[in-house]
């Protein structure tokens, strides 16, 4: 949904993260990107590769996985992963869930050439 | 601290005015309400003689916790019990942004069909009140509160739902009565 400004802000930590005399060296990042946090994948990486043109970190790509909508349910407490806005247990059916993941946008690591060769 | 959010014309600034009728003179209230253009609803407010800030987002859909917190910095020097923060009319992207508020709000009315909580979960996930306003016009629509609500509670089984109609006044007085409980925690 707003993922011009998600990527500009990716790009500011990794600039916040690494050396300034390494960050040609950066080639990949690591993103961990919850289903219920509404980012479109392709739209992320398009907006990301548009604003890193030409500038040090231009030869560097997001990596993303997507993390499932986890829930956790009050009734059995059992803990169960969705891929679908469904917001019941699957176990025993209970609709008292928590949701306890599925909305975060994590920067898990970022990836730089080894200048050794 | 309360987000109301809700899609354009679901009546969230009626409702703020009919919640300061219910409640000033008993509470400090103050509003910081967001639009993308004009100042309308902040000249609304401000004739009920409420502390009121209006955020315009020229274009931005949605209102981010830094200019809330600017917004505030005109206000903070008034006695506020309770803060309302009217979000711009969008049921898609404030969802998605925290302004430091204690609960949020999600407002639909009756004329704009009963599946909306399936599709704009987000929204009505991360609420932990709905209200249902205009169901005076319920005998004109083809809308049921029973469908609202079964949708609603399908997506978030633990949301507070309210019933009522900034119109006539219905059910203004039990949504109040809960923003006076969130008020004593």
């Amino acid at each position: 949904m707003h993922e011009l400004s998600i990527a500009q802000n990716i790009i500011q930590i990794v600039n916040s993260s690494v050396e300034k005399d390494k960050l040609g060296l950066v080639e990949m990042i690591a993103l961990k990107i919850g289903l219920m946090s509404n980012v479109l994948t392709d739209s992320l990486q398009f907006s990301y590769a548009s604003i890193v043109e030409n500038t040090p970190l231009k030869n560097s790509r997001l990596d993303i996985e997507l993390l499932p909508i986890k829930i956790k349910c009050n009734d059995c407490n059992e803990i169960n992963t969705t891929n679908d806005f469904i917001f019941s247990c699957p176990n025993c059916k209970s609709p008292a869930i928590n949701v306890i993941g599925g909305d975060e946008i994590i920067i898990s690591s970022i990836h730089l050439k080894d200048e050794s060769g | 601290m309360i987000n109301l959010l809700s899609s354009p014309g679901s009546g969230k600034t009626s409702l703020i005015e009919k919640t300061v009728e219910q409640l000033n003179g008993k509470f400090n209230i103050s509003m910081i309400v967001g639009d993308v253009q004009t100042d309308n609803d902040a000249m609304r407010i401000g004739k009920l003689n409420i502390p009121v800030v209006q955020i315009i987002t020229h274009g931005s859909c949605h209102l981010e916790a830094q200019l809330v917190r600017d917004a505030f910095k005109k206000i903070e020097d008034e006695p506020i019990d309770l803060l309302i923060i009217e979000n711009v009319g969008n049921l898609v992207c404030p969802a998605g942004y925290d302004l430091g508020e204690d609960k949020k709000v999600v407002l639909l009315s009756t004329t704009e069909g009963d599946d909306k909580p399936l599709k704009y979960p987000a929204m009505f996930r991360n609420s932990s009140a709905l209200v249902i306003n205009k169901i005076d016009l319920l005998p004109y629509v083809n809308s049921s509160v029973e469908e609202i609500k079964k949708n609603a509670k399908s997506i978030n089984y633990d949301l507070n739902i309210f019933e009522l109609s900034c119109k006539t006044s219905e059910g203004i007085e039990d949504w109040c009565n809960w923003l006076l409980n969130q008020m004593k925690k």
